[in-house]
């Protein structure tokens, strides 16, 4: 019990005070704060790691905690770790990929000038995101939830002297808040409620009973808000494929495995909280919180995938595809049972293995080909056969074919879903994995097949350094067998899923009606993708170079952003005038730019001066005689008229 | 009631003066004025009371001994500028300063 | 009470006026490291009251002596010297000080070569006595004394050390402030005709006992005493004076109007108009009052905040963003709960007193970034000699102190996590959502303040990206920027080196100031345990 505690602690802690320690090194040798940010991402892995073994399977949490606050009516709020399998869970997932990013960044950001920085930002982000994961209060997630928002802006913006990073910096920071802005509301409601922020005291107050359940249903969709700006839902996921101006290293880390995945962290632990008391599931049903997280993450999946099919950026490719199989996960939350939380959740960490993967060998063809523009590649499959093995195997991974992870799990979410929400969910989220072969395999195919151009030739492409293949590797052998480990996530999380046996679990897969559907769905995608890329027909290029509805909507990603672009327009605009107004009405000194602070020497310059000094203190004369009156209405309002005698 | 008329029509005449004159010392007197006007009202209505009238009289001292000090300050000004015209002063100090600076500059 | 802590507080800085200067007359360095020693001394002296403070029955600490006396009554006194400090004034206290020793540090470097220097700090001696005498009394006399004391250095340092057209906003500031002071005095005096004493702890009781008649006077005393102290507060009808006073001062005394002067407004409603005159009022005028607050507050947050997004001189941006902050603050005034007034400490009667908690942490939290924000843009100033944010950028490589302090201060003002500002900020939502429970009123203005966070992370990020991010400008030409009103007017880019000499980072007390303040922000930002504890010992209502 000492060990998981100090392991509880010290897996976010160690990483956030290490961080500090990060510029001190790095003044001295690059290659030592190298070595020392990877060695901190072994031990924080490690103590992840020594965490599984004691939390296999329990349903009840285990709580260390510290004094922190005092007042808030009481005891005070302490600070705390919350050990369950769920955290855990994520625990693992964040320190691994952590240390998988690190080892890749050696190699990746070589030669890169303000590393220290970078290397600084990502012990941050790890220890932040861990801490988010293993907080046991309210108050204490929303601080590393906000933390880890501002890890993503200064590491997205980290070639500050691009503007488009910058730019995309600040869009992310502020679409997120405003996300963050609905969970604090919520906070401040849950703290209404029940008068405790932590989780285990909100789970007491929701077995008592007797809260107010119209504040409830309102933390309830507040939550969601607050996870759908985090994890990049609609309608606030515009921003995640602003982000890929971020090193790629750090968009594998950020935004494929670990930061948008805060929000289904959210909702997970929300539901499991709300799950402790049955009669609250029933009353958020019926108030269509459940229907609502089902239908957001529908329709962001169907919109993610299209635009993942459209775009030619590499990078967007996997940005959007990160933003419709998250799609897929709140689907699965929105089903409002333990198989579609589960096969959410199994479905999280298999994204986190091929989408990562995707952005690690994605990161070695923008270093080698020196452009994001997949139309500028084609025929790499010779100059860099590692990467093309390695990314076929993200391909099929991802495109949901058996036996590997991401058919059990979507099949997991599509059961669910038509479990509980009807048939039209599942018919979208049917129809959208077969997008999502579509674009893996148009990626695929733009990238490595087809012949190389003269301008590659010329170039002379060579394969990436073997410090970035080896991370990518090891995601890669996770990839293929990952689909083996269902049953066992099963049993860590404390999940029985039709009996409970993994042979049986296995069997089940295969044999509900969504399988063949789905593999008969490949067929003809299979076709039009073997005609267009390897045949060249063109007839799927007109139709998306036409000047048609649908290329028009996929080409301004379904107007989000123009919609967004246009209000933040809007209200600066709004501020100008206000400011015109501002200094109109009260002769404010205008706003120069000048370059020098001193008075000018100009002649004109004197002049205002002195009309300004002299004239202006007859004005305030002037109001002060005025602002007599005022206090003589004021005394007579006060005390009276007083006439005659005194 | 007829002390309070008084003082509000000097304080009237020294705020007509202070908005009007250019000439230092006739801003001088109107300032004189609204004090010496705020004064009278506040020690007529502070009968029989020691507080009231032993503060009053504190007031009245520090304004004598300040109005001494301005008076001198009025002539340096005044002998410094060759004018008292409270327009014309402003003009020469700001030309005066800039001459200082492009002098130090 | 052998040794007389509050009186020393009070008289050390007093005294060591004339010192102060005749030091300076010798060397200006000197005077700076005097300044800030007798911060330190009040310091040291304050904090030994803590204990006291969070131990004794009463939670507060007095000293009392004869002052002004009635003469013809005998005994009885028409005001004591009374001094006293409890949990609010010890926070509040404690951050002026370390705000004032920061910018003497400060000033060592950037007002070196600036002309009349021992006045300057002797004029911040006096600011410092005038800023105890308002924390750490309570008597009506003496708080309106030093309340008016503060104008004087004001006045004369924003006038004769500040930039473009400095002695027309140092008039302005004076104005305003001095004709809010004449409401303050206006209420003042209808407390003394209607309770015959100017104590402040007296005051309250004796208007509970009064009777029904003059309700209507408490009504209006009420009004003015707020009105007078908002002024100073620079809220929404009467924050005129607050930009160009904040933008024409020399950056130390930015800091201190923008950090301490300004919240000492906020701390003097909470002081007289919530102590003193509150429990006396109707319940229905109360919350009629509050709600008035709260509207003004929000229409104060978003002008700020608007008004800073599109600001371009970067000191004017900083200004707007205190308006904003002010905003925050009036708004956690208005959520004091109506109950409390009766009677009660803020620790029992919480949690519908955490809003006023965040409060008063939300003063400390915010001088103190608003201190850090101030002093950097300052320095920037003095290192690359413009002041229009459209001509810098790429700062963050030239001046790498200053970029991550500028950030760290940025970040703390739109309230993110670690930093100082998002722990209190925090508190008034909670304790927002506790009063929404009770008066559904506040629903709207809730959501309303939420939203200007949004807004608040924008005008910061926006400073961060302009200022220390992206490219430096080329130089092009030497050309003037031609006025204008209209922030969107292309700007000619200027020299990057001017007046022919590299842009490197701020010399070495400034950087110290800088870090002494960048630490108190982190730290309190992690660990605000100290500053709550003492600000929840407070009573208010009746004594015992």
């Amino acid at each position: 019990m000492i060990l998981q505690e100090f392991s509880a602690w010290f897996v976010w802690v160690l990483p956030l005070i290490a961080s500090l320690f990060v510029p001190v090194i790095g003044r001295y040798s690059e290659k030592g704060r190298n070595y020392f940010v990877v060695t901190v991402a072994i031990v924080s892995a490690a103590l992840a790691i020594s965490l599984i073994p004691d939390v296999w399977g329990k349903h009840e949490a285990v709580i260390y905690t510290i004094p922190w606050l005092s007042g808030f009516g009481g005891e005070g709020l302490s600070a705390g770790v919350f050990i369950d399998p769920l955290s855990v869970l994520f625990t693992v997932l964040i320190s691994f990929f952590g240390l998988i990013i690190a080892v890749y960044s050696i190699g990746y950001m070589k030669g890169e000038s303000g590393l220290t920085r970078y290397y600084y930002l990502i012990l941050l982000f790890i220890g932040s995101m861990i801490g988010l994961v293993l907080a046991d209060n309210m108050l204490q997630m929303f601080i590393f939830w906000e933390m880890v928002g501002l890890c993503s802006y200064a590491l997205i913006s980290f070639w500050y002297k691009k503007p488009e990073s910058i730019r995309a910096g600040v869009k992310v920071f502020i679409m997120t808040r405003i996300g963050d802005i609905a969970l604090l509301a919520a906070i401040g409601l849950l703290f209404l409620m029940f008068g405790t922020l932590s989780f285990r005291g909100i789970i007491n107050g929701i077995i008592a009973g007797g809260f107010n359940e119209t504040y409830m249903i309102a933390v309830a969709f507040l939550v969601l808000g607050g996870a759908i700006a985090k994890s990049a839902q609609l309608p606030l996921f515009t921003w995640l494929y602003s982000a890929m101006e971020a090193p790629t290293s750090v968009s594998a880390l950020l935004h494929a495995a670990t930061m948008v995945k805060a929000g289904i962290y959210l909702l997970s632990r929300v539901i499991l909280i709300f799950s402790v008391a049955p009669a609250l599931i029933s009353v958020l049903s019926e108030a269509l919180w459940f229907p609502t997280i089902i239908w957001v993450g529908t329709l962001t999946a169907l919109v993610g995938a299209s635009l993942a099919l459209h775009t030619t950026d590499i990078k967007g490719v996997l940005a959007y595809s990160t933003v419709s199989q998250i799609g897929f996960m709140m689907a699965g939350l929105g089903a409002a049972a333990m198989q579609g939380w589960f096969g959410s959740l199994y479905h999280m960490i298999s994204h986190a293995f091929f989408e990562g993967l995707g952005f690690l060998i994605a990161g070695g063809l923008i270093h080698a080909v020196g452009t994001r523009d997949m139309r500028l590649m084609g025929g790499l499959r010779n100059a860099m056969p590692l990467s093309f093995i390695l990314m076929g195997v993200m391909v099929i991974t991802t495109s949901g074919l058996p036996p590997f992870a991401s058919f059990f799990s979507k099949g997991l979410i599509i059961t669910s879903v038509t479990e509980s929400g009807g048939v039209f969910p599942s018919i979208i989220l049917i129809a959208t994995t077969g997008i999502t072969f579509a674009y893996c395999f148009r990626m695929f195919s733009l990238v490595f097949m087809g012949e190389e151009s003269e301008y590659l030739k010329l170039q002379r492409i060579h394969e990436s350094p073997t410090v970035m293949l080896i991370p990518a590797a090891i995601l890669a052998i996770f990839c293929i067998y990952w689909g083996v480990g269902e049953p066992a996530v099963a049993n860590f999380l404390g999940v029985t899923l039709f009996g409970g046996d993994a042979l049986g679990i296995i069997y089940e897969a295969f044999f509900n009606i969504e399988t063949p559907i789905f593999l008969a769905l490949l067929l003809p995608i299979g076709i039009i993708a073997y005609y267009s890329y390897f045949k060249r027909y063109n007839g799927i290029r007109n139709i998306a170079a036409g000047k048609n509805l649908l290329s028009a909507t996929l080409k301004h990603a379904f107007f989000f952003d123009y919609t967004y672009d246009r209000v933040a327009k809007a209200i600066t605009g709004f501020s100008i005038a206000l400011t015109r107004i501002e200094n109109a009405m009260f002769a404010r000194l205008p706003d120069e730019g000048a370059a020098k602070i001193s008075r000018a020497a100009q002649p004109g310059h004197a002049i205002t001066l002195k009309k300004g000094f002299s004239g202006s203190y007859r004005n305030y004369i002037a109001a002060a005689v005025l602002g007599f009156i005022l206090i003589v209405v004021l005394i007579i309002l006060t005390f009276g008229i007083r006439l005659g005698g005194a | 009631m007829d002390f309070v008329i008084l003082s509000l029509v000097m304080l009237a005449i020294g705020i007509y003066g202070l908005l009007t004159n250019r000439q230092l010392l006739k801003v001088f007197i109107s300032v004189e004025l609204i004090a010496t006007a705020a004064t009278l009202n506040f020690v007529m209505l502070a009968t029989g009371q020691g507080l009231g009238q032993a503060m009053l009289i504190l007031a009245f001292a520090t304004d004598t001994a300040v109005s001494g000090v301005i008076l001198a300050l009025l002539v340096i000004v005044s002998k410094r500028y060759g004018t008292s015209d409270i327009g014309n002063i402003v003009t020469l100090m700001q030309s005066k300063e800039e001459d200082d600076e492009v002098e130090s500059a | 009470m052998s040794l007389p802590i509050l009186l020393s507080v009070f008289l050390i800085p007093s005294i060591s006026i004339p010192f102060v200067y005749l030091t300076g007359k010798k060397s200006t360095k000197a005077a700076a490291i005097f300044v800030a020693a007798i911060a330190l001394v009040c310091i040291c002296l304050v904090l030994s009251t803590v204990p006291q403070i969070l131990n004794s029955e009463l939670h507060r600490y007095e000293e009392t002596w004869t002052w002004i006396p009635t003469v013809l009554s005998g005994d009885a006194q028409f005001a004591q010297f009374s001094l006293f400090i409890d949990g609010i004034s010890a926070s509040v206290a404690l951050i002026s000080l370390v705000l004032i020793f920061v910018a003497s540090l400060y000033s060592i470097n950037y007002m070196a070569g600036k002309k009349h220097l021992p006045v300057y700090y002797a004029l911040l001696s006096m600011l410092t006595v005038g800023l105890i005498g308002v924390f750490l009394t309570s008597n009506l006399i003496l708080f309106y004394f030093c309340w008016e004391l503060m104008l004087v250095p004001a006045y004369f340092i924003v006038g004769e050390w500040g930039y473009r057209n400095s002695y027309k906003s140092a008039l302005k500031l004076f104005i305003f402030t001095h004709a809010g002071a004449v409401f303050v005095l206006l209420g003042i005096g209808a407390l003394y005709w209607l309770t015959g004493t100017t104590d402040m702890f007296i005051t309250q009781s004796s208007l509970l006992s009064l009777p029904a008649i003059y309700a209507d006077a408490i009504k209006w005393t009420m009004i003015a005493l707020t009105a007078g102290l908002a002024v100073k507060m620079a809220v929404f009808p009467v924050h005129m004076w607050l930009p160009d006073a904040h933008s024409e001062a020399p950056a130390p005394m930015s800091a201190l109007l923008s950090g301490v002067i300004i919240s000492a407004g906020a701390y003097a409603i909470i002081r007289l108009c919530f102590g003193v005159v509150f429990p006396a009022v109707s319940v229905e005028f109360a919350t009629m009052f509050l709600h008035g607050l709260a509207v003004i507050a929000i229409i104060t947050a978003f002008f700020g905040s608007l008004l800073a997004l599109v600001a371009t001189d970067i000191k004017r941006v900083i200004a707007y963003s205190s308006i904003a902050h002010m905003g925050y603050i009036m708004f956690g005034l208005s959520l004091f709960p109506v109950a409390l007034a009766q009677g009660g400490s803020l620790a029992l009667i919480a949690p519908a007193a955490i809003a006023v908690v965040g409060t008063v942490l939300h003063i400390v939290t915010h001088a103190a970034s608003k201190g850090l924000f101030f002093l950097t843009a300052g320095g920037v100033m003095h290192q690359t000699e413009k002041r229009d944010i459209r001509e810098m950028g790429g700062l963050a490589s030239k001046m790498p102190f200053s970029a991550v302090s500028g950030t760290i201060a940025a970040l703390s003002i739109s309230g993110a996590p670690p930093f100082a500002c998002f722990i209190s900020e925090f508190l008034i939502f909670v304790g927002a959502f506790q009063i929404i429970q009770a008066d559904s009123f506040y629903i709207i203005p809730t959501a309303l303040m939420l939203i200007a966070t949004v807004f608040s992370l924008a005008y910061s990020l926006r400073f961060i990206s302009k200022v220390f991010l992206g490219q430096s400008k080329e130089e092009v030409g030497v050309e003037e920027v031609t006025n204008g009103h209209d922030a969107h007017a292309q700007p000619k880019p200027a020299a990057e080196e001017a007046h022919g000499h590299k842009i490197v980072d701020v010399p070495n007390w400034m950087k110290a100031s800088l870090a002494i303040l960048v630490v108190l922000v982190v730290i309190i930002g992690i660990y605000p345990t100290f500053f709550m504890d003492l600000i929840q010992t407070v009573t208010f209502g009746a004594i015992g």
